[in-house]
């Protein structure tokens, strides 16, 4: 499509002409360079290297397309300023769906020429290459290679060029077709474009953001969003990789704390005390343990089981610090019923209960214990007391906050893959390897 | 932005663990009380406790 300017050559000049066809005034910038001028006002196309700059072909169409870059506006670019001098905009079918898409040339009188290509707000800076890929199948997907790059086929097209105006170093042709063929290597795109049977031109896209674009050219761009474009760069891209490192340097770590903690923790029962409920007993209850001791640091599993014969029972417990006061208070309703009736036996409740109390340090202890039974004036067979027991024992460290833990680590790695894969997913349905897409054929899009 | 959010991510999650290994960790219901009277052990009876509601059962079919 194009070439560099070679260093030594004559830099084009600019001069100003008169459309043959409408007689509108014409500004050739790339004169000495330029193939094809386009009349900006009836958009025909003119022969640059003829003398009278004979007309090749002429648009039939209505529509005016107000280009996002305006012709003769200069952008800044790390490898130098550009003028926008062409631009035209070319169609494909894909699945009996239209797609068009902008293409802008800039020119350097000392650089030469590229390409910026706009599809629904993705901008792509393309360059001519002249080396030619080979062929590798990337996967399960037929690609080339290029300069140890492989690229991906991504879709095959025939593009059909429905608006043109600016001028060009090759010889443009309203409703001229070529077919294409993309691969990409993102943020990177070669594309090929075959016009006829042997002319075959590749170029490279380097996918740019809109403000990368703006910048350049001082506009106000807007970013794409919402769709995929096939060379976009994923913007999850190696976090899955990090997270599920980062995921199993943490599950080392915590392998190792959970050994030492589990290997290390003293589970030794410290209170084991049987009492009883005086039925015949008025009034207050409640009652002192005599003190015992607790060593280390961590909970204390405290099990309270009462001997219940349709009956129920309730305990409040309180466990004190004797030195600092320090109290956890708790209670329990224990119950137990049982019977038969026409469905058969049956019984309800559970004679027994537990509670973790976490955070009990060291120290001497007692427990302040109210126990409490409903009277039962017809429960004449009810013993005349109670039995009940309180077990405690220092809590172990237990691997439930590991496996908690260790669920709440999977969650960020998983959730970046799943972001990840989502994003190719989406990338690869506008593809011609999407679920929806029949073949790699396409037609050419409408004219305007 | 990865690493630094997963490792502060993962090192809270550590140091979590670790934390509430350490200290204990329970999902009961139980009220911790400070200063509690040192007369309690001579007069059980008075002191009142700040107990979480335990509902009494009150079944049977």
């Amino acid at each position: 499509m194009s070439e560099l300017v070679n260093p030594g050559a004559a830099v084009p000049k600019v001069k100003g002409l008169n459309c043959p066809g409408c007689g509108a005034a014409m500004t050739v910038r790339s004169l000495g360079r330029a193939v094809s001028i386009v009349c900006p006002s009836c958009l025909r196309v003119l022969d640059a290297l003829d003398q009278n700059h004979k007309i090749i072909s002429t648009y039939e169409g209505k529509q005016r397309i107000i280009p996002v870059i305006p012709l003769g506006k200069r952008g800044k670019f790390p490898d130098g300023e550009f003028e926008c001098i062409g631009f035209q905009e070319r169609k494909s079918m894909v699945d009996g769906t239209v797609y068009s898409w902008q293409e802008y040339l800039l020119f350097n009188p000392y650089k030469g020429y590229k390409y910026l290509t706009l599809y629904a707000n993705h901008w792509n800076e393309v360059k001519s290459i002249y080396a030619l890929p080979k062929e590798q199948n990337v996967g399960s997907k037929p690609g080339v290679m290029l300069a140890g790059q492989q690229y991906a086929h991504f879709q095959a097209a025939t593009a059909k060029t429905t608006y043109i105006f600016g001028e060009f170093p090759w010889q443009v042709r309203h409703g001229e077709t070529a077919h294409t063929n993309d691969y990409i290597a993102p943020p990177l795109m070669l594309s090929s474009e075959t016009y006829g049977k042997d002319e075959i031109t590749w170029s490279q896209g380097v996918y740019r953001p809109a403000s990368y674009i703006g910048a350049a050219f001082s506009l106000e761009l807007p970013e794409a969003t919402g769709s995929v474009f096939a060379n976009q760069p994923n913007p999850h891209y190696g976090k899955p990789s990090k997270a599920w490192l980062w995921y199993l340097g943490t599950l080392v770590i915590m392998v190792l704390m959970a050994t030492v903690l589990v290997g290390f923790t003293n589970a030794d029962k410290v209170f084991d005390r049987s009492f009883v409920i005086d039925h015949n007993q008025a009034g207050d209850k409640a009652f002192v343990t005599d003190t015992f001791q607790i060593k280390g640091h961590g909970t204390l599993d405290v099990e309270m089981r009462a001997t219940l014969d349709n009956d129920e029972a309730f305990l409040g417990v309180t466990l004190i610090n004797e030195q600092t006061g320090h109290a956890w208070e708790f209670s329990k309703s224990l119950s137990y019923y049982y019977g038969s009736d026409e469905d058969g036996t049956w019984s309800e409740g559970k004679s027994n209960a537990a509670i973790t109390l976490s955070g009990v340090p060291a120290g001497t202890y007692y427990f302040r214990i109210d126990p409490d039974m409903e009277a039962k004036p017809e429960a004449a067979d009810r013993a005349s007391g109670t039995n009940y027991h309180i077990i405690a024992r220092r809590g172990g460290v237990g691997l439930d906050l590991f496996w908690i833990a260790l669920v709440l680590l999977i969650i960020p790695p998983i959730w970046y893959s799943i972001q990840k894969a989502n994003f190719e997913t989406r990338r690869w349905l506008e593809s011609d390897y999407g679920p929806d897409s029949s073949s790699s054929d396409s037609s050419s899009g409408d004219d305007d | 932005m990865t690493t630094p959010f997963y490792m502060l991510y993962a090192m809270l999650m550590v140091g979590g663990y670790g934390l509430l290994s350490y200290r204990g960790f329970s999902f009961d219901k139980y009220q911790e009380v400070k200063d509690v009277p040192k007369s309690v052990r001579n007069n059980p009876g008075a002191y009142r406790p700040h107990y979480y509601d335990s509902p009494r059962y009150t079944g049977g079919k």
